[in-house]
């Protein structure tokens, strides 16, 4: 992602212009820096995504949800007799997106930043917050390393990982489809690499079959010869860890030479395919969020947000609404927004937040994953206006959930269980 | 005619509704069920399980059902498929029991599902879902008297059995808000688990009940201090729990598990569920007999009514309702 200055900081909604500052006493193991905090009462969200560059349409989805989640968690405290603020900042650059993350701290007090829509940017964010002694919740980055190597204590993944994505792939295009050969496109990169081992794993896992992996420049939108070899190799699904330009570019060609195979990858970003042409739209990808979702109180939330901002709410706004009510829900359950504090709240299984998924959502305790379910869309054939261009196919995990196991474990089918993951935390 | 027969219309067929004659003939209780997709209620006899009647309640979605404390009067919220504004399909339809006609159509806000009646008859107390407040109709005028700022998207409405306290719980703040009548104002609110759709008072401890669907839980509220405290998880949270309803002596606590397709029987003194009784498909209303001795749920998938034995727990008649059965009331 290139480096810009901010371009754009708004206040959702303004905070006190003054009030006694509070000094975060110690929080052992967790906070390795002095916070002011906001005045007694008032709690402030820092909000940070992109807001101009080729993730400008994200970050102003995923800024539409958090508004919404703000405006909501807002009325929640208000019935406490608490004030609880975002504070949203746009971003498009790391540096930029560093400098701007210490205001929200240091100037803003926030108890907590959300945000993140690229793995750079979400590195950074995860360990400023943890340097400041704040809680960061990501809100877009797949990345497994954030769930393991890379992971921090004080940060919370709302999105799902990568892991859980392909896991949701595999099952559903294996078990239900049928689709069991594949052949792999990967970006040459170590994330690339990364994301072929997950794969391949759930795939074997399932009883797939690995026909064999096109390695291409990242970036790259010219296909030619993955194509061929694709149309040599005549697999089932062709699997892409492709990204923006060059999925899109991938997916043209693709539908340019008559699919004769499937094709499903783990990243796909709604927006992106609500701006792309009918051509460059095919497969199968896993989603946090459809706009047709209705049971469970899904229809409302839709109703809501559609309400508001006159276009749904897709998977980057879900994650947002989503990080800004846990963050309040934790505060009100939790006691106060000390960081120690919500930080073994949220590692409980108690801690259960309602995400209108029909499940309770919880976090893993050993890598602050948000267990949720997943949806499978498709892009429709036929598209009638602007915005309705997927059918859901599945909601996963597969399976009816029973009293033989608790939600808990149902959820776990989807990414990396425990004794695979590599995230060991400071423990306090 | 006897003063103490009572008649419901169905497409203009008369049906009497105290079916044992004679002076001295007890009136039998009468189930209401409201029939979300085919727009009426069907009533049934209790004393034989048999629909007596079915009332069309013309236009809106019939949903939550209660009746005035004398059993003249059943109330049903209606709704239209805009939830996000009012229309002139959402409404409280007043029903003359003794008729089974609509006798007027109340403002109910926006979307309204759930309400409570006062002990002595006089006012509704609504849960507007979108709009996030509880109104007040005062039920001479019909009219409202006062809109309460409540938690997100509200739902579940329950007044305590002596009429100073309403539960207003709101599924999306999983909250609960309390309104003290006397003041008419919303003078407390306490977090319960996830999703809280329904609640009930007991009939004679300082308890209420509150379901939360997503948790899977019941929470066991001291109605003195307005605070949680218990938490009884059914069926390692796998249950779906909506509606709830408590014995008449206070000794049972039932609960419709939606999606679980069955009833949980919650025994009130250990907090234990003593009883997992299989129901229709998908239970959200339920409703006690005065004797205590039948438990009626709206089966809203399976289009029927299961009538469960509150001694063996057990289903002993299986009603046929209209189309998608929501929620169920038995007239005192």
């Amino acid at each position: 992602m290139p480096e810009r200055g901010w371009t754009r900081r708004k206040f959702l909604k303004t905070a006190a212009a003054s009030g006694a500052a509070a000094v975060l006493p110690g929080c052992a193991g967790i906070s390795r820096g002095s916070v002011a905090r906001a005045p007694t009462g008032v709690f402030r969200i820092g909000f940070i995504v992109p807001r101009t560059g080729p993730l400008a349409e994200a970050g102003n989805a995923a800024t539409r949800g958090a508004e919404l989640g703000a405006a909501e968690a807002a009325r929640l405290a208000e019935l406490f007799g608490k004030r609880l603020d975002l504070v949203a900042a746009g971003a498009a650059g790391l540096d930029a997106g560093r400098r701007e993350a210490r205001r929200l701290i240091e100037q803003d007090r926030v108890f907590a930043i959300a945000g993140g829509l690229d793995d750079a940017s979400c590195f950074a964010l995860s360990e400023l917050a943890d340097r400041h002694g704040i809680l960061f919740l990501n809100v877009g980055c797949s990345s497994d390393a954030l769930r393991g190597e890379r992971c921090r204590r004080t940060t919370f993944n709302v999105d799902a990982s990568t892991a859980m994505y392909v896991d949701a792939l595999a099952q559903w295009l294996i078990r239900e489809a049928g689709l069991r050969r594949w052949y792999f496109v990967t970006p040459a990169s170590d994330a690339g690499t990364a994301v072929y081992r997950r794969t391949r794993q759930a795939l074997l896992q399932e009883g797939g079959e690995d026909l064999g992996n096109a390695m291409v420049p990242p970036g790259t939108t010219n296909h030619e010869v993955s194509l061929k070899k694709l149309r040599q190799a005549r697999p089932d699904v062709a699997f892409l860890s492709l990204v923006g330009p060059s999925q899109a570019a991938f997916l043209q060609q693709y539908n340019e030479l008559g699919p004769s195979f499937e094709v499903a990858g783990p990243f796909m970003d709604t927006v992106q395919f609500w701006a792309a042409s009918p051509q460059r739209r095919a497969g199968i990808w896993p989603s946090l969020w459809h706009h047709k979702l209705f049971r469970y109180g899904a229809e409302q939330l839709n109703g809501r947000f559609r309400k508001r901002f006159d276009r749904p709410l897709e998977a980057r706004g879900w994650a947002s609404w989503m990080a800004v009510k846990i963050l309040a829900e934790a505060v009100l359950r939790a006691g106060g927004a000390e960081t120690s504090q919500l930080v073994r709240f949220l590692e409980k299984g108690g801690a259960q937040f309602d995400g209108h998924k029909g499940r309770p959502l919880t976090f893993r305790p050993w890598d602050h994953q948000l267990r949720q379910p997943l949806y499978l869309v498709r892009p429709k054939r036929q598209v009638q206006g602007d915005w309705d261009i997927f059918d859901s196919v599945a909601e996963l995990p597969l399976g009816a959930p029973d009293s033989s196991r608790t939600s808990q474990d149902f959820l776990d089918q989807l990414g990396d269980p425990q004794t695979e993951n590599r995230c060991r935390f400071v423990q306090p | 005619m006897p003063e103490h027969w009572r008649w419901l219309t169905t497409a203009g067929v008369a049906v009497p509704l105290f079916l044992a004659g004679g002076a001295s003939a007890q009136p039998v209780p009468l189930a209401y069920v409201t029939n979300e997709h085919s727009g009426d209620i069907t009533v049934i006899n209790t004393a034989n399980d048999q629909v007596v009647a079915t009332i069309p309640v013309g236009e809106g979605r019939p949903r939550g059902i209660r009746v005035s404390p004398d059993g003249k009067t059943v109330y049903v919220a209606l709704s239209d498929d805009a939830p996000t504004a009012e229309g002139d399909d959402d409404a409280i339809a007043v029903i003359d029991a003794a008729t089974g006609t609509v006798r007027a159509r109340l403002r109910g806000g926006t979307d309204p599902e759930q309400f409570g009646v006062s002990p002595d008859g006089t006012r509704l107390y609504v849960a507007n879902e979108d709009a996030g407040t509880a109104s007040i109709v005062d039920l001479a005028t019909g009219r409202p008297i006062a809109t309460l700022t409540v938690g997100i998207e509200p739902e579940g409405v329950a007044l305590s059995p002596d009429g100073r306290w309403v539960y207003v719980t709101a599924e999306t703040s999983n909250t609960v808000s309390v309104i003290d009548t006397r003041a008419s104002r919303v003078v407390a609110n306490f977090l319960v688990d996830i999703r809280p759709r329904d609640a009930a008072f007991s009939p004679n401890q300082p308890r209420a009940y509150v379901t939360a669907e997503i948790a899977g839980t019941v929470s066991v509220v001291d109605t003195d201090r307005h605070e949680v405290i218990d938490v009884i998880e059914l069926e390692k949270g796998e249950a779906k729990p909506v509606g709830v309803a408590v014995s008449p002596d206070g000794k049972r606590v039932y609960v419709a598990n939606g999606h679980a397709d069955n009833v949980s029987v919650i025994d009130a003194e250990t907090h234990r569920v003593i009883a997992t009784i299989p129901v229709g498909e998908r239970p959200w209303g339920i409703a006690v007999t005065p004797d205590g001795k039948r438990i009626y749920t709206a089966n809203g998938v399976s289009n029927d009514v299961s009538v469960i034995d509150a001694t063996t727990h057990t289903v002993v008649a299986t009603v046929r309702a209209g189309k998608g059965p929501w929620g169920v009331a038995i007239a005192p």
